[in-house]
């Protein structure tokens, strides 16, 4: 679909959002909750925290729950009865719509997509992915963790989003990318006013601090390096950068139950636990955690993008804010591409 | 930013260690990435000492890095570490995870830390309702052990009672059990197994944790309210005696669950009953692993 563009005042913008609620659309949005934001479920527009760059946490967990049912089983002593997880997801949350988020969490969908319809169509990411409507809201400071520029995406890239909102003023822009977002505005176009591109605020020009090419130059022809091992001296394992991360999708599969009934799960899993990659052999290729960062580095910056031309981050930053070590991924990527 | 004192005093203490063979690496803290944030820093040569610093944004608990293997490695270690991180040294050598002769302990003088979250919105204050609520009932500004102590020469924290730290253990044990189940639920729903608090840490160091082992999975790895409570129970239990406070677990928590509340409420409980308080003495027995004829028995009925 070719992109359409409108304007909408910042009241109207409220009816919408207030509107989409009483239509029954579950809109999740940065809420503040004890003094942090998160994505949540929104009740009315004037709960979001659209103020904030980034809530705490990505939304991933609505393309990839932190914990999913992928099958039950019964066993009655004869017969084995199966009941597929995937009917729980198909048609459901199609009124499901991520408000308030910022590019870079919208381009996590479509860069995911690709790993999770390579040698195996993922259904369960699939439908949720189908059935989630993107309207997000455009940067207008990022702040110093913030490297989305670097990672060839923009603050006020529209990539990933079915509707992209940019602030001038009292007013917003609206692009509106897919029929999924034209969906979402027809019932209430009468509070948009449909525009013409060259009416829109052309993009500012974003400085790059470094060249991501140069960085994967780097891990392309230095895997021995000793920077691995003496700058993650620091990291704990923790997981926190995996986790709150928009495209990381490391999962584990855990069978609970017993003889008579029980269920296959996926959890989320984190290259980053010590016994990640621990063969039942007792060897782990990854023992130290230097190795094992420097793996969170190669799939990020150098074997995603061999395999589907994207690399597998958005640059918001969230691995570097969290971290409790301060470790600062963007100064991570710029050393090494400085290195290269 | 010119040097302090502080760290003038600190960069001379690991330069000579290392320069005299003494230690083969000190871990201390350095400038982080931005103004308000301190991070680790690990340096093996003298000259790279002057990149050592501290001030009330050296939030991190430095004594997590004595359980890695890559560290140990290192066989002796000069650490810097505020009153509180000391006290996870002591108890590791308590529990035989560290043995005193290996370690240098580079006591510094704290009259508390910002809280991450206030400092990386800017606040640069050090004050009661800016600090953590273990630095206003701290009482190991000074390390209670140390061979080298560095002086702070920032002002002692005023407490002026007005900010009550933990106030809601006293909550919390107003409450019914059924209401505080419903508080607790609510606040494991947020649990997503990530393990943060556990790698965070200083003594959470088992080679292979409870919830690693899987014959059977005695702890659910789900993100779902039966193993969320396992999980933050087992590591509540796990810790019972032993913790020293540092609050780095929910200092690392990525969903905010009030680890502390936990935490605080089960050294209270301790010292009530046991009359003991982790990490002050490294001679002291860890109070679960002896008894005494004298310990109370009136719960056997």
């Amino acid at each position: 679909m070719e992109e359409k563009y409108f304007e909408i005042s910042a009241e109207n913008l409220k009816k919408f959002v207030d509107g989409i609620i009483a239509d029954n659309f579950e809109v999740i949005a940065p809420i503040d909750k004890d003094g942090e934001t998160f994505y949540g479920k929104l009740g009315k527009f004037e709960e979001a925290n659209l103020d904030i760059l980034l809530p705490k946490m990505s939304y991933k967990e609505f393309l990839l729950p932190k914990t999913e049912t992928l099958l039950e089983y019964s066993f009655s002593g004869v017969d084995t009865e199966i009941k597929d997880g995937l009917e729980a997801v198909v048609g459901a949350n199609e009124k499901r719509v991520i408000f308030g988020g910022r590019p870079c969490d919208a381009a996590a969908g479509p860069i995911m997509e690709k790993v999770f319809n390579w040698d195996y169509k993922d259904e369960f990411f699939n439908e949720r992915f189908k059935n989630l409507t993107i309207v997000s809201i455009a940067c207008e400071k990022p702040d110093n963790y913030c490297f989305c520029t670097e990672m060839q995406l923009s603050p006020e890239s529209s990539y990933g989003s079915d509707i992209l909102l940019k602030k001038a003023g009292d007013k917003y822009f609206a692009i509106v990318t897919s029929e999924k977002g034209l969906n979402l505005v027809k019932p209430y176009i009468s509070l948009f006013k449909e525009t013409a591109k060259d009416k829109v605020p052309a993009d500012k020009d974003w400085k790059k601090l470094f060249e991501i090419e140069r960085t994967k130059s780097f891990l392309d022809k230095n895997f021995e390096h000793n920077y691995f091992q003496d700058r993650f001296l620091s990291c704990i394992g923790c997981g926190v950068c995996t986790y709150t991360c928009p495209t990381c999708h490391c999962f584990d599969i855990q069978d609970e139950g017993n003889l008579k009934e029980g269920r296959r799960i996926r959890n989320w899993d984190s290259c980053q636990f010590g016994i990640f990659t621990l063969h039942t052999s007792g060897h782990n290729p990854r023992v130290t955690q230097g190795d094992r960062y420097r793996q969170r580095l190669m799939h990020k910056f150098k074997i995603y993008s061999e395999k589907f031309d994207k690399y597998l981050c958005v640059g918001c930053g969230r691995c570097s804010r969290n971290c409790p070590e301060d470790i600062d991924i963007k100064e991570v990527a710029k050393d090494l591409a400085d290195m290269a | 930013m010119a040097n302090t004192k502080t760290d003038e005093k600190l960069q001379k203490i690991a330069k000579d260690l290392l320069e005299s063979g003494e230690v083969s690496l000190v871990i201390g803290y350095a400038k982080g990435s931005n103004p308000q944030r301190m991070r680790p820093l690990f340096i093996t040569k003298p000259e790279e000492a002057d990149k050592l610093s501290f001030n009330h944004h050296a939030v991190q608990d430095l004594a997590v890095f004595l359980k890695k293997p890559e560290v140990k490695k290192f066989g002796k270690i000069g650490i810097v570490v505020k009153g509180c991180d000391e006290k996870a040294v002591n108890a590791l050598i308590q529990e035989y995870q560290l043995s005193r002769e290996n370690i240098k302990i580079i006591g510094v003088e704290c009259n508390g830390v910002i809280r991450q979250n206030l400092a990386d919105k800017g606040e640069t204050g050090v004050s009661e309702s800016t600090v953590y609520d273990k630095c206003l009932i701290c009482e190991e500004h000074t390390p209670v052990l140390y061979d080298f102590l560095v002086e702070s020469e920032e002002p002692k924290l005023n407490l002026s009672g007005s900010v009550k730290p933990y106030a809601k253990i006293e909550e919390l044990e107003s409450m019914s059990a059924d209401e505080k189940n419903a508080f607790w639920a609510k606040e494991f729903d947020k649990c997503i197994k990530c393990y943060a608090c556990r790698q965070a840490c200083p003594l959470c160091y088992c080679s292979r944790c409870i919830v690693e082992k899987n014959m059977p999975q005695w702890i659910d790895t789900n993100s779902e309210e039966t193993g969320n409570a396992q999980w933050n129970l087992i590591r509540a239990y796990h810790l019972s005696g032993r913790c020293i406070g540092c609050g780095e677990c929910e200092r690392a928590c990525p969903v905010n669950i009030p680890l502390m509340l936990i935490n605080e409420k089960m050294a209270r409980d301790i010292n009530n009953m046991f009359g003991y308080k982790s990490g002050l003495d490294i001679n002291a027995k860890p109070v679960f692993g002896v008894f005494s004829e004298s310990d109370f028995n009136d719960f056997i009925k």
